[in-house]
């Protein structure tokens, strides 16, 4: 059994809510999440606005330390790392951010915000502007926007640019916070075929957050849902896609829109009423048991366990029992 | 959001940029350059042009001609001590300049570091720093120079300090406004996830970011700055009486205000159209960095 690049282990951050002279509760962003990712593999985390997509993906990087668990990087826990093997960990583990009009100094050439990371990690290069051409042309730009400024491009652009500078390290694992979902669809496409592309010349791997799920269905060879700061469901993509088995899983994927009006009134569809409730005070028992269709008297009292319930697909709800 | 973010974009340009913009559509900007140049032709060649260059730095004439009205062989007059006031001008010019230039780069330089320190650092820093910001802000320049007067006497630092402490904390308050919100740009945080240092982080990325609105109102202060001086060299509190100060000159005339009027007038004309103009600068800068400011000026008319 080959070993998994990035291992996560029951992860929590709870970000305190602070009053005026106390910390009044705890918003769970990230309550208990593991997952695994294969190396070359992409990983797509799914979830609505605020479920704590975006918290998982910084813990994973360790841009912020997590309230509890561990994140096993190659089988090293990277909240050990010191000195010099911290600093390989973070040229090796990059992120993607979902502004492309943030992420790039406005005041600095393409040519300086590349090579910026290049100069910090003392890389051998002999020809800068070389090295930093041959990276343009490897996302899709050239030589003539080597020393122009962010605001002369559009966001594909900008966006390109930002993947190159992230090449310029020659990373292993890359997180994508939602790359694609400030750009238009026809943009959108572009971008994930380059990072399909440089996938499969590079052999990354990818931890994909996405709301989008076609876009996450398209890039991810595994997805974890996310509801509340848990994993509610987890399995290979096209399986979940599929066979949804968590009622979440179901009532979200059935809001895909499907363009064609006959196949949208004959599919099954399932209502989750309500908003997700607040992460200071999650509901006791099953988080969804307050919208859930299928409810039971066992969903409020007791928390459903993570179980396998086919083949690689995990599951955590009352309705199923393991295989 | 897209539209929103590409006029943020722009409005966050160079300071060059903005120059070459107000010079292209404002008139009060051009009339703005055109007394500043002038001002600072004045300072430069003052000494060289100078009719009587000793008596302008202070020295009285050989044979006392006494308080004289503008002739040809005195344009502006000669004040009570016989000395040419065209060439007493043309000396203050260099001193007015220098007076400005050193307290508004003094000032910028402090308040830029001490603002995007609080707002980069955070933390204990940014409490501490925004106290001191605030409490230098609660301090009028006079009073200052009141004090420095009774430590020191009269003297060049006295006005040079008065102001710079009394001026630093409102460059101080822009440049921590703006920093925040650079702080928490994404482009900050991958330079600090790519492992650079974060001194160079400040100068590097905030620095550059934040220095366009800033610089601006510094340019528009350097007229405050020349009219702040002035009242204090006029008061007595700073610069000693013989000295080639515009605010000086007016004090050394306002005891002939009713008799020779000219001693005092005329210095008083030059420090209200150099600051005037300075301001006229600053102010057209500052409405073409943000047109919602352009508009508001004209609800005026």
């Amino acid at each position: 059994m080959p070993q998994p690049l990035v291992k996560v282990v029951d992860l929590k951050k709870y970000f305190p809510v602070k009053g005026v002279f106390r910390v009044k509760g705890w918003v769970r962003a990230v309550d208990g999440v593991s997952f695994e990712i294969m190396k070359g593999q992409t990983l797509g985390l799914v979830g609505e606005s605020g479920c704590g997509k975006t918290t998982v993906g910084k813990l994973v990087l360790r841009l912020l330390e997590p309230t509890s668990g561990e994140v096993y990087y190659n089988g090293e826990n990277i909240y050990k790392l010191k000195g010099s093997k911290l600093k390989e960990f973070r040229r090796k583990a990059q992120m993607v951010f979902q502004d492309p009009y943030s992420s790039l100094n406005p005041r600095m050439t393409v040519f300086d915000i590349i090579y910026e990371p290049v100069k910090v990690y003392k890389l051998k290069v002999s020809d800068p502007e070389k090295f930093i051409v041959d990276l343009l042309y490897k996302v899709g730009l050239n030589e003539s926007h080597l020393y122009r400024y962010p605001h002369e491009f559009s966001g594909g652009q900008r966006q390109r640019i930002a993947i190159a500078r992230i090449l310029a390290l020659n990373p292993e694992f890359i997180v994508l916070d939602e790359p694609t979902s400030a750009l238009d669809v026809s943009v959108q496409a572009q971008i994930l075929n380059l990072l399909k592309d440089l996938q499969a010349k590079y052999n990354l791997t990818y931890l994909f957050i996405s709301h989008d799920l076609g876009v996450v269905r398209y890039m991810s060879d595994w997805i974890a849902v996310m509801y509340l700061g848990q994993i509610v469901e987890f399995g290979p993509a096209e399986e979940v896609f599929e066979k949804p088995l968590h009622p979440y899983t179901k009532a979200l994927f059935s809001a895909i829109p499907i363009p064609d009006p006959e196949l949208t009134r004959k599919r099954e569809k399932l209502k989750a009423p309500g908003e997700p409730p607040s992460p200071i005070n999650p509901p006791p028992g099953c988080r969804f048991h307050p919208r859930c269709p299928f409810r039971m008297d066992k969903c409020s009292r007791e928390e459903p366990e993570m179980i396998m319930v086919e083949d690689k697909h995990w599951v955590k709800c009352h309705l199923y029992t393991k295989k | 959001m897209t539209i929103e973010k590409s006029r943020m974009q722009k409005r966050i340009r160079g300071i060059k940029e903005l120059f070459s913009r107000a010079w292209k559509r404002r008139p009060v900007f051009r009339a703005g350059v055109v007394i500043a140049l002038t001002l600072l032709f004045m300072a430069i060649l003052g000494p060289f042009i100078a009719p009587y260059p000793s008596e302008g730095w202070g020295i009285p004439p050989a044979t006392s001609r006494g308080a004289q009205p503008p002739s040809p062989e005195h344009p502006f007059g000669t004040d009570a001590a016989g000395r040419d006031i065209l060439s007493r001008i043309l000396i203050g010019a260099g001193m007015a300049l220098f007076q400005i230039a050193v307290v508004v780069s003094v000032s910028l330089a402090i308040g830029l570091l001490v603002g995007s320190v609080a707002a980069y650092y955070g933390g204990v820093m940014e409490k501490i720093l925004n106290y001191f910001t605030e409490t230098f802000m609660a301090f009028p320049a006079i009073i200052v120079a009141l004090a420095l007067n009774s430590l020191f006497g009269r003297g060049l630092m006295v006005v040079l300090l008065s102001l710079i402490i009394t001026w630093w904390s409102w460059y101080a308050r822009i440049a921590y406004v703006n920093a925040r919100s650079t702080r928490e740009m994404e482009y900050v945080l991958l330079a600090e996830l790519s492992g650079l240092p974060r001194y160079r982080i400040l100068f590097r990325h905030i620095l550059p970011n934040i220095s366009t609105p800033v610089i601006v109102q510094a340019i528009t202060d350097t007229g405050s700055v020349l009219l702040e001086a002035a009242s204090i060299n006029f008061l007595g509190l700073g610069l000693p009486t013989d000295y080639p100060d515009w605010g000086v000159l007016v004090q050394n005339g306002f005891n002939y205000i009713y008799s020779y009027p000219w001693i005092s007038l005329i210095p008083g004309a030059f420090i209200l159209v150099a600051a005037l103009g300075l301001s006229m600068l600053g102010d057209s800068l500052r409405e073409e960095m943000d047109p919602r400011l352009r508009r508001r000026w004209r609800l005026w008319f």
